[in-house]
């Protein structure tokens, strides 16, 4: 029989905003990891010397990121020296791409216990500070039609007629789905609260959610990204898609994922070393996938992705009780679900990160530990997780509540 | 009854001295006067502020930890507290008018702290007179945000050796490293000196809290103070000093404040202190 990947806990710090006045803005990007693990070994009582790597997603891997924040905050939490770690950047989808890793090199038989996860202070340490040259590079940008995400979004919305009426009112649910679950406490399982060193509570609760947020507030907002289409990205874009006129604007920050700071790492590992341990399965990982689609819309790949990884499990849409689709902007998750037809009862169930937020390498382990909650509470067999990437590109991984 | 006296003059000008009435001194009677007196502030007509040195310096009256943690307190309630009298300090720099510090005695440890809170600090140049931030004797960091204003007054390169050294000096040297602006040789006429600074600069502010401004020499992602806290704790490992501990902890704090805003920072210094206050890491 094939060796199996499970999970054997999920927990994640509370997200906070990703400015200033952010909760989290006091809290160092290593603290911030290294408090998570720690965590994570006193729930599970684990002897750390039987984790044999810790990978952790981190978009913006520089200054107080940079260097390898996975070994370093490993040793700041005092884990065990023989427990290898890294770093890992596949954009967005980080997090996510640590479990896919993880659960591969747990079935490939070369390590039985892994620390999957990732970490973004985006109050401390700038989305897009780390420089790249597909914006910064006027050759390379030139030659692959680069253009901001956000103005990718808004073209994903005109191609799909979504209006702005439309991205608000799936933001407002998003709100009101976030809302409602944090309140009833349906993220208590998986959430701890970032203390500092005197154990005095820091922030216990997602605080980017607004419960009082209106259709009438967010009409308010000026859309985000209508100057940089304007000075020239909606003319690249139109380049590539000349079957429209314009682009219309639609997204703003409320039907945008949050910039918010936060940490969530996943215990992966082999049936044989559960056992060993005492640990027991809360869920199997059945399968993961990345692929990559168009660069310039830039965010269709969840698409993709979910279509790959069925296809690697050998299952249907049907099959999937749950789906938790980052929502990087509404008309991402909105696009998914007309492409696959999948209704708005089996996603996002409980928010995203429109309400929430979206900690750039952290949000793929914290939207699987959402759904492996979620799963539990309704007693439901499968989820799936997707996120769409810079450059194109989309990963899904689908688990099995046990 | 209010602990601070208060005196305003012809020109709209109020002297507070700390006049603490008899009895044990803690964070929570200077937090309660200095919320009162601020209180007041605000409410009145003022063109600026002197805060003088009381008729007792309270370094006399209560050691730091005493001040610190009287009665028995958990460590939630004196970071409570703690933040309450930052909170009010903050309210004092910030009060939209020029705050000046006249100092003639002793100002150690908290009662400096609180004059750090000023725009401008003048003292009486009497060489018996001591002032600074001897925390870390005690095996603590400053509790009132003096660790925080000496980075962001003095820069991290000069203010982490006053404070790792538990600066004491007389007015004279404290002049020449900075913590004290401006010396008088009579006390006479300390008052009139401050007075005067008031009304040439009525739109003052504190620096820090002016748009733009940078911490002299840098923050920690400059590349010289980079360089220096790459070796600052092979350097107190090296020296092993009884206050390491301390010492470690101030480095820490300073650097860690050095990189987010005076907000944030003053929170991490009071993390900090109550760490050391409950460990134990005695001097
Ligand atoms: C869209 C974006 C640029 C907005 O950033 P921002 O302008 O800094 O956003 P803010 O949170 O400050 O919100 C701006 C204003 O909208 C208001 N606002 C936000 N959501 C609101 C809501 N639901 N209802 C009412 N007002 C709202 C805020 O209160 C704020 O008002 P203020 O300016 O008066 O304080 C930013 O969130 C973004 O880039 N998101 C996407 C991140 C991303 O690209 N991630 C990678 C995905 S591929």
């Amino acid at each position: 029989m094939a060796r199996e990947a499970y999970i054997f806990d999920a927990i994640r710090t509370p997200r906070g905003k990703g400015k200033k006045d952010g909760s989290l803005y006091e809290v160092k990007p290593v603290t911030l990891l290294s408090n998570v693990l720690c965590d994570l070994q006193e729930r599970n009582r684990l002897d750390t010397s039987q984790v044999e790597d810790l990978i952790i997603g981190c978009v913006t891997p520089i200054g107080e990121q940079g260097g390898n924040i996975a070994k370093t905050a490993a040793l700041a939490a005092g884990w065990d020296e023989i427990v290898a770690a890294f770093q890992l950047n596949r954009y967005c989808a980080s997090g996510l791409e640590a479990v896919n890793l993880a659960a591969m090199k747990v079935r490939s038989g070369w390590e039985e216990l892994v620390v999957a996860g990732g970490v973004e202070s985006m109050s401390r340490v700038a989305m897009g500070s780390d420089g790249s040259p597909n914006a910064l590079d006027p050759e390379t940008s030139i030659n692959t039609a680069f253009i901001p995400q956000g103005v990718s979004a808004d073209l994903i919305a005109t191609l799909e007629g979504f209006s702005r009426e439309d991205v608000d009112r799936f933001a407002l649910e998003s709100q009101r789905k976030a809302a409602a679950a944090s309140e009833k406490g349906y993220f208590a399982k998986s959430l701890v609260p970032v203390r500092d060193r005197n154990g005095l509570t820091i922030l216990a609760h997602d605080e980017f959610i607004r419960k009082d947020a209106t259709m009438d507030g967010m009409r308010q907002l000026k859309p985000s990204f209508e100057a940089m289409g304007a000075a020239g990205f909606d003319a690249i874009a139109l380049t590539k898609y000349p079957q429209l006129k314009a682009i219309n604007h639609v997204h703003s920050p409320a039907n945008s994922s949050g910039i918010v700071d936060g940490a969530a790492v996943i215990l992966i590992g082999s049936e044989a070393k559960g056992k060993a341990l005492g640990l027991k399965p809360r869920a199997r990982i059945v399968a993961g996938a990345v692929t990559s689609t168009e660069p310039t819309i830039m965010l269709t790949g969840p698409t993709a992705a979910t279509r790959k990884v069925l296809a690697i499990a050998g299952m249907s849409l049907d099959d999937i009780d749950l789906f938790e689709v980052n929502e990087a902007f509404a008309a991402v998750v909105m696009k998914f679900q007309r492409d696959l037809n999948v209704p708005d009862e089996k996603v996002n169930v409980n928010g995203g990160a429109i309400a929430m937020g979206h900690p750039l390498g952290a949000t793929g382990a914290v939207i699987l530990s959402t759904v492996l909650d979620e799963l539990e509470r309704r007693n439901q067999r499968y989820g799936l997780a997707t996120l769409c990437v810079g450059g194109g590109m989309g990963i899904a991984t689908i688990i099995e509540r046990l | 009854m209010s602990g601070f006296r208060y005196e305003k003059d012809g020109d709209k000008i109020v002297t507070i001295s700390l006049d603490l009435p008899a009895g044990p001194v803690s964070s929570e009677t200077i937090s309660r006067s200095l919320d009162e007196v601020i209180a007041r502030l605000e409410s009145d007509d003022v063109a600026g502020v002197v805060i003088a040195s009381g008729k007792e310096p309270f370094s006399s009256r209560a050691s730091a930890r005493e001040l610190l943690n009287f009665p028995k307190l958990s460590r939630k309630d004196v970071y409570d507290r703690l933040a309450a009298l930052k909170v009010r300090l903050r309210r004092l720099e910030s009060l939209g008018k020029p705050v000046v510090a006249a100092i003639g005695d002793n100002a150690l440890g908290a009662e400096f702290e609180i004059f750090l809170a000023a725009h401008h600090r003048v003292a009486v140049n009497r060489p018996d007179l001591l002032i600074g931030l001897p925390d870390v004797a005690a095996g603590l960091l400053p509790s009132l945000g003096g660790l925080v204003r000496l980075v962001y007054l003095l820069g991290l390169e000069k203010a982490l050796p006053l404070l790792q050294d538990g600066v004491r000096l007389s007015p004279e040297k404290a002049c020449e490293v900075g913590l004290i602006n401006e010396l008088v040789a009579d006390a006479d006429d300390l008052l009139s000196r401050a007075k005067t600074w008031i009304k040439a600069n009525p739109a003052a502010a504190q620096a820090w809290d002016k748009k733009g401004y940078q911490i002299p020499g840098g923050t920690p992602a400059h590349p010289r103070i980079a360089q220096m806290i790459i070796t600052a704790p092979a350097i107190l490992r090296k020296k092993n000093d009884p206050t390491r501990p301390t010492q470690e902890a101030i480095l820490c704090a300073a650097v860690e404040g050095a990189q987010v805003d005076l907000d944030s920072a003053l929170r991490i210094e009071s993390r900090y202190l109550v760490e050391l206050l409950f460990s134990g890491a005695k001097a």
